[in-house]
């Protein structure tokens, strides 16, 4: 039986991202370069220039697993199950990322908890000095070094070797 | 006595002379032959990019075509205004001999023509539905450099050479 992903209710938004914690995000099979690799422009950064909702959306392993990313309920009721999934640690994030006119942000995960998705989180972004980590648009060169600092980093996750998923449908 | 006869000139004959090398007719057709095969290799070569370049023009209409949240992450279609200037770029690409491997709507909102390597170094141009464009060199360890589109042909001609240097694999130079 297909397990759903966790709602809203079920997680807890407080509980801190863990260094060792994955974050997992969809890849059309059709955008892969040679050996699993991705191209920087697979990230959107649209919301970069909205707001922090707006920003790259992953689901965080803590209360997901890969399998979650091609799931309807984690995709705005769309069918991606044909989609693959990659994946990111969260101390793979870069700490900061600099724009070519030298302003600096720091980079780091947010969870925003969706109804139906309760893994849901952004890769936000704010000033590097702002202590108060106040969302900041980053300059489109700071957005394009980040988006390939996630490119070079993101992984394929082998849904088949997953223990995982494993674990999650046999219980 | 001599078993060979002088052809009649006026007569084609597989035949020629014992020392073909140094027969100045064979030495021309020789040479008229390279010619041949050499630009045929090259007409070969130019027909087989020219058709990537009309599929690639094709690929970038078929654009039109690409809903809102294509991806499932809300990034919305292509603009009118993107494949436009993504079109007019990629004529530009086709007149400097470099064509990207891949054309396919950007996560961001827009198009992205993608170019890679045998090397370590890749690259992007990238046109938004915002009408930005800008060409995003970079390489798989995480460095990058963006340059806007410029206006200029005389500059886009030299940034383009850079960009075939760079995917020849140039060293990244990073500010």
């Amino acid at each position: 039986m297909p397990v759903l992903p966790l709602r809203d209710s079920d997680v807890d938004s407080t509980r801190a991202f863990a260094a060792d914690e994955l974050l997992y995000r969809r890849v059309l099979p059709s955008e892969e370069l040679a050996d699993g690799e991705i191209d920087p422009t697979r990230f959107n950064s649209l919301s970069f220039k909205k707001e922090l909702d707006g920003a790259p959306s992953v689901l965080r392993s803590q209360f997901a697993i890969p399998e979650d990313a091609l799931h309807s309920d984690c995709a705005g009721d769309k069918n991606v199950s044909q989609q693959k999934v990659y994946s990111i640690r969260v101390d793979e994030l870069p700490g900061q990322i600099k724009a070519q006119d030298g302003k600096a942000y720091s980079v780091y995960p947010v969870h925003r908890p969706l109804p139906t998705c309760g893994a849901h989180s952004v890769i936000g972004s704010c000033m590097a000095e702002d202590l108060t980590k106040t969302y900041a648009v980053p300059s489109q060169t700071a957005r394009n070094d980040l988006r390939v600092k996630l490119a070079a980093k993101m992984r394929p996750v082998d849904l088949a070797k997953n223990p995982a998923i494993q674990d999650a449908t046999s219980t | 006595m001599l078993s060979f006869a002088p052809p009649d000139t006026n007569v084609p004959t597989a035949a020629d002379s014992f020392e073909r090398t140094s027969s100045r007719d064979l030495q021309v057709f020789d040479s008229q032959f390279r010619e041949i095969v050499h630009s045929s290799n090259c007409r070969s070569q130019f027909l087989t990019m020219y058709d990537m370049f009309k599929r690639q023009a094709n690929l970038l209409t078929q654009l039109s075509s690409v809903p809102d949240d294509w991806n499932g992450y809300g990034s919305p279609a292509p603009s009118a205004e993107a494949i436009g200037i993504a079109k007019t770029i990629l004529n530009t690409l086709w007149t400097e001999r470099l064509l990207p491997r891949r054309v396919l709507p950007s996560a961001e909102g827009g198009v992205a023509l993608v170019f890679s390597s045998a090397n370590e170094n890749r690259a992007v141009i990238e046109t938004l539905n915002s009408n930005e464009a800008f060409i995003l060199i970079y390489d798989r360890s995480g460095n990058s450099r963006t340059f806007d589109w410029p206006g200029s042909r005389q500059v886009q001609h030299e940034y383009l050479l850079s960009l075939k240097d760079h995917l020849k694999g140039a060293r990244l130079a990073v500010a």
